[in-house]
């Protein structure tokens, strides 16, 4: 019995190495790859290590490419995003679950069916609109439609079925305001809740593209995801095309190096909080 | 909780109030230019900015194709810039939309933007029916690099000039692991370890396509301008000899994709590319003693025909109208310093440029200038997009991968392009 | 016990009863979030769904034309590929998200040091934009030098043109969706299973439950809606596929990974048929509200026959 386990942990931990080998590869290769000169890359052996090892990689794309400034745009419309939708999605979430108004099925149903339609469809009347708002290429376009977003107002709609009332209730027999019963009864039971839209709407906005390809013009709004795409065309359009894989790897690699971080450090927030979108109801 | 609400109201009313920054007169110039002709262009704004205080130049680079989609969005919402640079091939959707300016009128009072100051050729690129749209800065073709050392190696010394020679010389530049050639007894085609040349498998392939079927003479659209009109002998002709030189005469990679990588580390002798690509090669040259030189693009068929497009500069209708007489002012400065962009490879139209001794003593420039008379562009229709956008699957890019990547039988290939370009033609 | 569809929750409804009959303070709750609903989702969509009917070409003025462009879109050969690449893309990527993130889940959530370790590493790729995801595996997959390719070669087998070949190309763009996306599938999983009452095992292996059986009569039908959310997750995200496809083929090699999504961009923008583009995005809508609508079903009725 006992050999049997012994047997199994063998296997479990060979499995798990093997796992985590296999997921992180791509990752290390992108380093490994980033830290070569540009003539050791194109090689048939494979070298993990660097024979030659170079920064100079990191050094012409910062030089080619305002990439700070690309990150900390992206870093600061995430995080204002962020900050605006959970506060729209906890008031209206709450509202859907525990408040009874005409419409309220109804209109939940319709929020719920933009889900199916694709951002697609809405980029040119958005585009247009702000243009004739003249908010385009600033921040503010790239924020405000985030506030839209219908994952946050569904998972805190979901959340808030979930918990009991008795609190709200003895609140509410104390004279509580609804506002009141909200701020200090209901929010610091739905921390989970805030935290997990809080990550989601973060990490989709510090990652989407398509809008913000459209939307801004200039370097000193332009997010990370589409100056990062810049590097794969050198001459015009070229598809499936990369050229300066050093170049390109240095670039991703400092896209990638910060949400990893951060990743890490949070992980066990982050896990929890993207668990949480299996909400139980 | 509270903090952090108040924190980002004040980062957006602060930003709000960053926007709001005092204005000179400044016009706004988008290009889709990256990498090095982005810095270069970038370079050459500067220069004027710093010299003009009055009228500051804006520019705006992103890739061609999501400046074209911010263009028209914009144009939709009545806002344009002043000044939007494109190729000629491109101008006439834009014309259609009613978004670029008719210019006949608007510089028939400069001493700098006529014809007599530029080559013929590329000015006359630049009309639509007859109508001038945009001044031109530059041209640009396929010529052939080559790799000096290993022509002297394979013992070349007449450099290849017609469709035939050029086989011939990268039969003997292609070499396997035992120095065998294609063609030999014993050659091994699984262990090629240098290739006479480059080849295409992306929209340059059917630009080579097109220089091709110029050489026979071939027609792209009928007449009326609604159909397909090629020649489908001469059509498979042009694509076949593309594509024997992967599948028949194996002197050319199948597959390629990074092809200045390729010749730099000596995979194979010669790239088909552009005048944009010198810059690299003169780093490589000063860097590693890299040897090139240039060869004209050959004359396999029956008359000289290269590839070739340009930059140009044109006005867009919705543009701020007070403005247009100093973005006819920084143009007219542009184009007639653009020595500082020949650095970049593209030749310079503006004849005191192209013609000084400064820009024809920069290595690799001469050859393409022989090759400017024999320049041919895509055909400038309304629906040039549709047919030949490189990152979309359009007809023409289905096709050149189907015949450089799939090997595909060229014929029934050609056919069904040119069936799918016209029913693309019909639709309203 | 449901989760999340709201049809699939009939049970939590009835005990919910509404706490506040002052209706104004909940449109007060509701407004803000309503305002922006409206201006920025609801009404550009409807805007967009008008737009299906004309022949908009993004500047000047549409013309009403009726259904004409999903006329159109019939004998586009364009637009079937791209249905098709979109409908294959889907039906292998849905179901190895299930099947991989699932077994990662298992296997992770066995009580040994180092499994924490082992989430990490499963989930760090989901939290990568996808440009970089795209860039990173255009050279992965890069045929000659590629790091997938380099390894195949030592197992002796040979190098599979990945992004070059219209046969492959969009098995690469799979393989590395779910590298990319496996992790979230697995994090869902994870939280199903540990919401499972251990005891409902241990009363199993006592009446001798082999652990297939362990798998089959309780995990699975305990773990049906973490199933069916992460079915209907990976379902609406692999229907509008669309960023990493763009990097890294743009569609191509021919039309071999041109997605549904790619075709309303590029109709729209590229080629300013915005009429036709948007036609395209109403018939994408339309399939996907019927998929959730089968699915919700069918998972109403697994579920009412597991409960009985």
């Amino acid at each position: 019995m006992k050999a049997q386990n012994t047997i199994q942990t063998i296997a479990w931990y060979i499995t798990l190495i093997i796992i985590v080998v296999l997921m992180l590869a791509p990752i290390l290769w992108m380093i490994s790859t980033s830290l070569k000169p540009e003539l050791d890359i194109l090689s048939n052996e494979i070298h993990w290590i660097p024979e030659r090892f170079t920064l100079e990689n990191y050094q012409k794309v910062l030089d080619a490419h305002p990439i700070l400034r690309w990150t900390w745009n992206s870093l600061f419309v995430a995080g204002v995003a962020t900050l605006l939708t959970v506060t729209l999605d906890a008031l209206a979430g709450y509202a859907f679950a525990r408040m009874d108004f005409r419409g309220r099925d109804i209109l939940f149903a319709i929020i719920v069916s933009m889900l199916f339609v694709p951002l697609q469809i809405t980029v040119v009347p958005l585009f247009l609109a702000f243009a004739k708002m003249e908010i385009t290429d600033t921040y503010l376009a790239l924020i405000l439609p985030i506030g839209a977003n219908v994952t946050g107002v569904f998972l805190m709609r979901q959340f808030f079925l979930g918990i009991p009332s008795d609190l709200e209730d003895a609140a509410r027999v104390d004279g509580a305001s609804a506002l009141r019963i909200w701020w200090s009864v209901v929010l610091p039971l739905a921390r989970p809740a805030l935290t997990t839209v809080a990550i989601l709407t973060f990490l989709s906005t510090w990652n989407s593209f398509f809008w913000p390809l459209i939307a801004t013009r200039s370097d000193a709004v332009r997010t990370l995801p589409v100056g990062i795409a810049q590097f794969l065309s050198v001459r015009p359009g070229l598809t499936q095309n990369v050229q300066a894989y050093g170049m390109s790897m240095a670039g991703a690699a400092l896209a990638a190096l910060p949400p990893i971080i951060l990743f890490i450090i949070l992980q066990r927030n982050f896990i929890k909080g993207i668990s949480m979108t299996g909400l139980k109801g | 909780m509270r903090r952090l609400l108040v924190c980002s109201l004040l980062v957006v009313m602060l930003f709000s109030v960053s926007l709001a920054t005092a204005q000179s007169t400044t016009i706004e110039f988008w290009g889709g230019w990256t990498g090095p002709d982005a810095e270069t262009m970038q370079g050459l704004v500067d220069e004027w900015n710093a010299a003009n205080p009055d009228l500051q130049v804006n520019l705006t680079m992103q890739q061609w194709s999501p400046l074209f989609d911010a263009f028209i969005t914009s144009a939709a919402a009545g806002d344009s810039p002043d000044i939007l640079a494109m190729h000629p091939q491109e101008m006439a959707q834009f014309i259609d939309l009613g978004l670029i300016l008719p210019l006949d009128d608007i510089i028939a009072g400069s001493d700098v933007l006529k014809v007599e100051n530029f080559s013929e050729n590329a000015w006359n690129l630049n009309k639509y029916e007859g109508v001038q749209y945009a001044i031109p800065l530059d041209l640009h073709m396929h010529g052939i690099f080559y790799n000096v050392d290993m022509f002297e190696a394979a013992g070349i010394d007449t450099l290849p000039v017609t469709g035939a020679e050029f086989v011939e010389a990268a039969r003997m530049l292609t070499l396997d692991a035992n120095g065998k050639h294609p063609g030999d007894d014993g050659f091994d085609a699984a262990n090629v370890v240098q290739y006479g040349t480059s080849m295409h498998t992306n929209h340059h392939a059917f630009f080579q396509w097109w220089a091709l079927y110029n050489q026979l003479d071939g027609q792209f659209l009928s007449e009326d301008g609604m159909q397909c009109a090629w020649d489908l002998d001469k059509a498979t002709q042009a694509w076949q000899w593309l594509q024997d030189l992967v599948y028949t005469h194996g002197v050319a990679p199948q597959g390629q994709t990074d092809y200045p990588a390729d010749f730099l580390s000596g995979r194979t002798a010669m790239l088909i590319d552009g005048p944009w690509r010198m810059p690299q090669l003169e780093q490589a040259q000063a860097d590693q003693g890299f040897n090139w030189g240039v060869i004209e693009y050959p004359v396999v068929f029956d008359h000289p025909a290269v590839w070739g497009s340009g930059h140009n500069f044109t006005l867009p209708t919705n543009a701020d109208p007070a403005k247009q007489a100093d973005a006819l002012r920084f143009l007219e400065w542009l184009v007639s310093n653009s020595q500082g962009w020949a650095v970049s490879g593209q030749l310079p139209v503006f004849n005191s440029v192209s013609e000084s001794e400064a820009f024809l003593e920069l290595p690799g420039r001469s050859s393409f200038v022989e090759m400017l008379p024999y320049e041919v562009i895509l055909p400038g229709i309304v629906k040039y997009n549709e047919i030949f956008a490189s990152n979309a699957p359009t007809p023409m890019m289905v096709l050149a991968q189907d015949i450089m990547l799939n090997d595909a039988e060229v014929r029934p290939a050609v056919e069904t392009a040119c069936n799918e370009i016209t029913a693309i033609l019909s639709i309203p | 016990m449901g989760r999340v569809l709201p049809r699939a929750r009939a049970d939590t409804q009835t005990r919910t009863a509404p706490r506040f009959s002052y209706k104004t303070t909940a449109y007060l709750f509701v407004l803000p979030y309503l305002i922006f609903f409206l201006a920025f989702r609801l009404g550009p969509a409807l805007v967009g769904l008008g737009m299906a009917f004309t022949n908009w070409r993004i500047v000047g003025q549409p013309d009403w034309v009726g259904f004409s462009n999903f006329e159109a879109m019939t004998r586009d050969t364009r637009f079937l590929d791209a249905l098709r690449n979109t409908a294959v893309f889907t039906v292998l990527t849905v179901p190895l998200l299930i099947i991989v993130g699932l077994a990662l889940a298992i296997f992770m959530n066995q009580p040994r040091r180092g499994r924490t370790i082992g989430r990490v590493a499963v989930f760090i790729p989901y939290v990568l934009m996808s440009t970089v995801v795209g860039v990173l595996w255009t050279w992965m997959l890069e045929r000659d030098f590629g790091l997938v390719n380099s390894y195949l070669k030592y197992l002796g087998i040979a190098p599979v043109p990945w992004l070059l070949n219209e046969n492959v190309a969009l098995y690469g763009i799979i393989l590395t969706t779910i590298w990319w996306t496996v992790g979230y599938s697995m994090v869902l999983f994870l939280a199903g299973l540990q919401d499972i009452p251990e005891e409902l095992y241990e009363a199993a292996r006592i009446d001798g439950a082999s652990p297939w059986a362990l798998f089959r009569f309780v995990t699975i039908p305990l773990l049906s809606p973490t199933i069916f959310l992460v079915a209907l997750l990976s379902i609406i995200n692999s229907f509008q596929v669309f960023d990493q496809a763009y990097v890294m083929t743009s569609g191509g090699p021919g039309t071999s990974t041109l997605t549904l999504v790619q075709y309303v961009y590029t109709a729209a923008f590229q080629f300013s048929r915005m009429g036709y583009g948007a036609a395209i995005a109403v018939v994408l809508f339309v399939i996907l509200i019927a998929i959730a609508l089968i699915q919700a079903r069918s998972y109403r009725r697994g579920l009412t026959g597991t409960m009985q």
